[in-house]
């Protein structure tokens, strides 16, 4: 299938020790890919399959290493404070792996225009992510977003910490971006860690194809986190860049065919997925659908500086958490829709 | 108190206190010298103690020596043989901080090299009491 | 395999009674102060006796002195009064359970002239004004250490015996005139310390036969040897040990005799009766066996006090009580003796007892070693001789009593055997840390196990190991370890290497060791290691040196009867313990900048000789100035992206450490003791690790001039955010190389508030343990570990106000201490570690603490 030839899986991230990421104490493996585009993906270095680099003018010194090395000359110095750089252009195709237009969240958000992106000092149109200023950046102002490992490298790191997993309840996690983009190294890594008897997780939106899912990674996957975000079809596209029917049917079918352990979350997103309107879709969506449980995660403006990072427009969201009494009255709503179907 | 140790005291005070000159060793030396004489609370302090002292910085610019023996304080401005401790100190800075830790700063002066002791260290302890004695009564600590 | 019979583990239920209340808030109200009674007494007896400025002092004479001391000190039952600061005594109830006290004062600090005592000569009249750590003194008592008891020991110091003995050895052997090159280099304080100085001590005495035989028993036992012995040192060494302990036995007698006298006179019958239960106890014990669980505690007191008479009160510890008092205790659990709260009141009061003295420190002895107490370490838990389950009701019991007192010292110490011990002890302990903030530290029985059998101990003794001091494991009541002989500043060893045989302190201008080449001139990064390797060992060969010379003069003159009496070997071998009496025998180094000196490895072979980013000139102008004008070139150094560093799972780096800790485990464990043994290294750093650091320069690694170096063996703080992979790196390290114990530090924030937050706490804490103990799943991982459990807020705060927070617990590297009584350096140190939040396995990121100018 063309979605496996030429992608080879880059990993953005593996966090280790985490608590937040499923039971127990779990690394968690962020793979790099992402077949949908939210607008308020908070994980924006995520999207893309291809590494990218990232600029944090925070943790820049100033010493011009990079622009030396530079071979597009696609790199600005200070003192050039107001001197940005232009914006991705509207409709630019990205290198994804499925067929069907794609229409960069970007320009579906209301309000979001061309801008400025404070403290850049990469011309993104120039550059050619050689990733040269990468290597000769002495601290952490230049990073590469994405490295390659072979699974069975994967799986050294990953068992590392299995006594913390044996004592914890915990495992691994694998997450992303979208992890089933790439069933044939996601489901070798599971079935290495199945071999030692470490409890597995995914993290998914449910876009993928679900027989391959069944068959390469299903049968080594012990719980699935399952997002749902929005409900309504038209919503879906717009916030989400795609039909919402495959992420539908696919939880209909483990759900209702399959006997691992799956848990839908909805992200909570102030304005778009915390709606009334849209819980009590979803609420009816998942009693319609079988599931017997949901949880809601609560929203995390966490990764919204990584867009400024990636030379990206910020979407136009909170950037703080929501209030606590804001996040109540959520989460009360919440229950009252429960009880009402239930 | 005779006159003597009055100036004494107060230019020993000064040095404690202010800032310290390249008499500071002199000064301490002829104090307690003077005080060994007009004191008898403090010549106890040196009834049946027998130590040798040598005191020179390390370019050998400043020397002296201090003789205790038959409860008597000799004070010599030039070296001497068999000591029992000599401290070599870089200047009269470094001494003070030493010997009064003004600055509480002792493992400092010792690790900067700007003072250090060879033999045996108790001899310094004593000497490091007969100073701070000296200070007290002479009310300048 | 005793079985647990509480139906609540932590019991919550019981709690400190009023008498224990009030003991303890006088004790935190207490200044120390000075005590002149042993030095008075010992200096007496060794001037009538013509002790003083021989060439030799035989055990018989030592024992004979210390019998002089215990029977002629003032038998004080309750003490009652202290000072709060220099002109305000105040008096308070004194009615604790047990009598006597180490000094003649409630919160006292014994002199040892024989030692270091003389070091506070320069300070008798400032050191009760002292701000850091004031000590109490009287006019009185002050004049009477100047006239009458110092000056004879100017010449009689252990120190000064030794440096006149190498003064006169050498002058045969080289011709040099005052030459001691070893003791010049130790008393450039930034290579090694070394402790022989001050003290032997750092041991576990063996209580069993006190307790079940009784001392009289002893003696007689000793007199038969005596009698059957045709070598007349042993004839003459049995002789000490019924000397000394008749000492220790008129001690207890007439403390019993003050009590009846007080009982008689006394018209609070509640008293009148407290006094007489004294009487008859101390009749009793430690005379004949204990009879019961305070007879047994008292035992142990009494001869805890006749140890510190005659060894200075540095890490001299009281090894597995849970073990050997618990025949007593559940004898009298079982026959209604007494009740739990009964005996965690007991001992609550035998806590605060042993806590009684604090250790000489002179104002300049603040910046290494500030805030510590005797570190007298408890240990509990673990398994038995024979591998099985030795945790007991007394263990849950002594966990309740330390939650309850928070008291520095005595500093208890839990084992933990994964597998053995169940799962709920272990929570427990976990408990414990986050409800004191600072204790128990934990040790892991697997690897402590191994790292001692490596070292020759049987199965059998190495599974019955106390831990001495910090957290060095030793078989309790049989090894005579020393186990803080040396204290190694591994940094100067990379000073030595970078500066080819020069050190920054001490000037370019002095060779301090031998020239090993201008790295300059190095072609890969084994000529570094190897020119490291050399200075190293060059440092190990004078450390050890200087430590066997001292250990000589300690033969010579501080032979140890008691602590002979009260161990197993000596009275089968006919020999003190300083002549190799015990069963084991070893000396102990530790290591101060492991981390900081293995980053430092890993940068320059990444950095200079791997990637060739920059020039080995480069780097040592860079670390000249401070990075002053290097500033990227340090970031680059401090990059734990690029530049491998200890603490992230990270392969090249860990593999420096455990080069580094091979090497120092072959390097002194090819060396000698002067009593058969050999060496042994641990990695735990007091506050060497910031008095250190305030004074050494830039290094390689990208810290800069003034930093704090690290604790122990944990990794440099800051720079690992991941919890696992910082305990991934420290639990790989090969355990048989750091047979001398190991302070592994983190800090997790209390996260406590909601029932359930707190159970999730306890259990990510300790699976965070078990994690530790056993890395990667191969059955065995770090030695120990240990917590801060405290927010940053609480220490911030105490910082500026110290008053508010008397009693704010921390671990330092290996003891605990009370945060206020830290100098500036080490509280920064403390502030900046890292710290992981359980909850979500973060760390938490803070701006580093400034330091006040």
């Amino acid at each position: 299938m063309a979605v496996l030839s030429g992608h080879f899986p880059l990993i953005v991230d593996i966090k280790r020790g985490s608590l937040e990421d499923g039971p127990g104490i779990r690394s968690v493996v962020f793979f790099k890919g992402c077949p949908l585009r939210c607008v308020f993906c908070h994980n924006p270095e995520t999207q893309e399959q291809y590494t990218e680099i990232a600029f944090s003018a925070k943790d820049c010194i100033g010493c011009g290493r990079c622009k030396e090395v530079c071979p597009k000359d696609a790199i600005f110095l200070p003192p050039h404070q107001g001197d940005a750089l232009p914006m991705e252009e509207k409709g630019k195709e990205t290198s994804l792996p499925f067929k069907g237009s794609v229409r960069p969240a970007l320009s579906v958000v209301e309000g979001v225009g061309m801008g400025l992106i404070p403290g850049e000092r990469i011309n993104r149109d120039k550059c050619n992510r050689c990733g040269e200023c990468v290597k000769v950046c002495p601290g952490q102002g230049l990073r590469d977003i994405g490295s390659y490992y072979e699974v069975e490298e994967l799986t050294e790191i990953l068992l590392r910490d299995i006594s913390f997993y044996r004592h914890s309840g915990g495992g691994v996690t694998l997450s992303g971006g979208e992890c089933t983009m790439y069933p044939d190294y996601l489901g070798a890594l599971l079935k290495n860690l199945k071999a030692r008897n470490i409890h597995t997780a995914l993290e998914t939106a449910g876009y993928f194809e679900y027989s391959t899912f069944k068959r390469k990674i299903l049968p080594y996957t012990d719980m699935i986190y399952y997002d749902i975000k929005i409900a309504d079809k038209d919503d879906h596209e717009r916030f989400i860049g795609r039909s919402n029917q495959k992420i539908i049917d696919n939880l209909r079918l483990l759900i209702k065919e399959e006997s691992v352990e799956v848990i839908p979350r909805v992200p909570l997103i102030p304005g778009i997925s915390s709606t009334q309107k849209n819980l009590s879709a979803i609420v009816n969506l998942l009693c319609d659908i079988g599931a017997d449980n949901v949880s809601l995660l609560p929203y995390n403006p966490m990764g919204m500086e990584m867009y400024e990072k990636l030379g990206r427009q910020k979407p136009l969201l909170q950037e703080t958490f929501m209030e606590p009494d804001e996040e109540k009255e959520v989460y009360d709503m919440f229950q009252e829709i429960l009880a009402v179907k239930i | 108190m005779g006159f003597g140790l009055d100036l004494a005291s107060k230019r020993i005070k000064d040095q404690i206190y202010g800032e310290v000159t390249d008499e500071f060793l002199e000064l301490l030396l002829k104090g307690m010298d003077l005080a060994f004489f007009f004191s008898g609370g403090y010549r106890k302090n040196i009834e049946g103690f027998k130590g040798r002292y040598l005191f020179r910085t390390a370019d050998n610019m400043v020397t002296a020596s201090a003789i205790f023996q038959d409860g008597d304080m000799q004070v010599r401005e030039n070296g001497i043989k068999d000591w029992d401790v000599m401290v070599t100190f870089k200047n009269a800075a470094a001494l003070r901080s030493f010997l009064f830790s003004k600055d509480q700063d002792i493992l400092n002066s010792i690790l900067a090299n700007e003072v250090e002791v060879d033999g045996n260290l108790n001899y310094i302890y004593k000497f490091g009491f007969l100073a701070k004695d000296l200070g007290r009564r002479l009310g300048v600590i | 395999m005793p079985d647990i019979t509480l139906s609540d583990l932590s019991l919550k239920d019981c709690n400190l009674t009023k008498r224990v209340l009030n003991l303890k808030d006088a004790y935190f109200k207490a200044m120390s102060e000075i005590c002149v009674e042993r030095p008075r007494l010992v200096t007496n007896f060794s001037l009538q006796n013509g002790l003083l400025n021989k060439d030799k002092i035989t055990i018989l004479e030592k024992a004979r002195t210390y019998r002089y001391v215990l029977e002629n000190r003032t038998p004080v039952i309750w003490n009652g009064k202290s000072f709060m600061k220099v002109m305000i005594p105040f008096t308070f109830n004194d009615n604790s359970l047990f009598a006597g006290s180490t000094t003649s004062k409630f919160k006292g600090v014994p002199l040892y002239p024989e030692f270091l005592a003389l070091s506070l000569w320069p300070e008798l009249w400032t050191i009760r004004n002292r701000k850091k750590n004031p000590f109490y003194i009287s006019d009185d008592e002050a004049n009477e250490l100047n006239y009458k008891i110092f000056p004879h020991w100017v010449d009689n110091s252990i120190s000064e015996l030794t440096r006149k003995k190498m003064y006169r050895e050498n002058l045969t052997k080289y011709g040099k005139v005052k030459y001691a090159p070893e003791m010049k280099l130790l008393e450039r304080l930034v290579f090694f310390l070394a402790s022989k100085p001050n003290c032997i001590s750092h041991t576990i005495p063996d209580f069993s036969k006190a307790i079940n035989l009784g001392l009289r028993a002893v003696i007689n036992d000793a007199i038969a040897r005596g009698n059957a012995a045709s070598d007349a040192s042993q004839k003459e060494f049995y002789s000490a040990i019924a000397e000394a302990l008749e000492g220790v036995i008129s001690y207890s007698k007439n403390l019993a005799k003050k009590a009846k006298q007080m009982a008689d006179s006394e018209p609070d019958p509640v008293r009148k009766k407290e006094l007489l239960d004294i009487y008859t106890i101390n009749s009793h014990v430690p005379e004949f066996p204990a009879r019961s669980f305070r007879e047994g505690l008292t035992t142990i007191w009494i001869c805890w006090t006749a140890l510190h008479i005659e060894n200075p009160n540095v890490g001299l510890s009281l090894g597995r009580l849970d073990q050997v008092l618990n025949n007593l205790y559940h004898n009298d659990i079982t026959n209604k003796v007494i009740t739990i709260e009964q005996a965690i009141e007991l001992i609550s009061c035998l806590w605060l007892k042993i806590g009684d003295h604090v250790p000489t420190i002179p104002e300049a002895g603040e910046q290494l070693f500030g805030g510590t107490g005797s570190n007298q370490a408890i240990t509990i838990g673990g398994v038995d001789m024979n591998g099985n389950d030795a945790v007991n009701d007394l263990t849950y019991v002594m966990l309740r009593a330390t939650e309850l007192m928070r008291l520095r010292d005595p500093n208890l110490n839990a084992r933990y055997y994964a597998g053995v011990n169940s799962k709920a002890y272990l929570k427990r302990i976990c408990e414990v840390n986050v409800t004191t903030g600072a204790t128990p530290a934990i040790h892991n029985d697997k690897a402590v196990i191994r790292a001692l059998t490596s070292k020759g101990e049987t199965i059998e003794q190495a599974r019955d190991y106390g831990v001495i001091g910090c957290v060095e494991p030793c078989s309790s009541g049989r090894t005579y370890g020393h186990t803080g002989a040396i204290l190694f500043n591994l940094t100067s060893a990379l000073e030595l290497t970078l500066y080819n045989g020069r050190h920054r302190h001490t000037g370019m201008d002095l060779l301090i060791s031998k020239e090993t080449g201008d790295p300059v001139s190095f072609k890969s990064f084994e000529d570094f290691q190897n020119a490291f390797k050399t200075q190293a060992l060059w440092l190990v060969d004078q450390a050890t040196a200087l430590n066997n010379s001292l250990g000589r003069t300690h033969q010579d003159f501080y032979p140890t009867p008691t602590l002979s009496a009260l161990f197993e070997g000596p009275m089968d071998k006919g020999k003190d313990l300083i002549q190799g009496g015990a069963v084991i025998n070893s000396s102990g180094a530790t290591i101060i900048g492991l981390a900081d000196v293995a980053d430092s490895l890993s940068a320059i072979q990444k950095v200079i000789f791997e990637e060739k980013a920059c020039s080995f000139k480069e780097l040592l102008t860079a670390i000249g100035k401070n990075f002053v004008g290097y500033e990227a070139l340090q970031k680059r150094l401090m990059n734990p992206e690029k530049t491998p560093k200890y603490g992230n799972d990270d392969p090249a780096a860990d593999a420096n450490v455990t080069w580094i800790i091979r090497l120092m485990d072959k390097a002194f464990g090819d060396k000698e003791n002067y009593r058969g043994g050999r060496y042994r290294v641990g990695y735990w750093t007091m506050t060497n690790h910031a008095g250190f650091g305030r004074l050494m320069k830039a290094l390689p690694s990208g810290r800069k001039d003034r930093e704090n170096f690290t604790s122990g063996i944990t990794p440099v703080s800051g720079i690992t955010p991941a919890l696992t992979k910082t305990i991934n790196s420290v639990a790989k390290q090969p355990p048989e190389c750091v047979s001398n114990g190991a302070a592994f530090n983190l800090k997790y924030t209390p996260e406590i508030t909601t029932p359930e937050k707190r159970d999730a706490m306890l259990t990510n804490f300790a699976a965070s343990v078990e994690g530790c103990f056993d890395y990667a799943g191969s059955g065995t991982g770090a030695m120990e570990i240990q917590f801060n459990v405290t927010t940053h807020d609480t220490f911030v705060d105490a910082v500026a106000y110290p008053e508010k927070y008397p009693e704010l617990l921390v671990r330092v590297s290996g003891y605990t201490a009370y945060f206020k009584d830290l100098n500036p350096q080490m509280q920064k140190e403390i502030i900046d570690r890292t710290e992981y939040q359980l909850s979500t396995g973060k760390y938490v990121c803070y701006e580093p603490f400034p330091l006040p100018k």
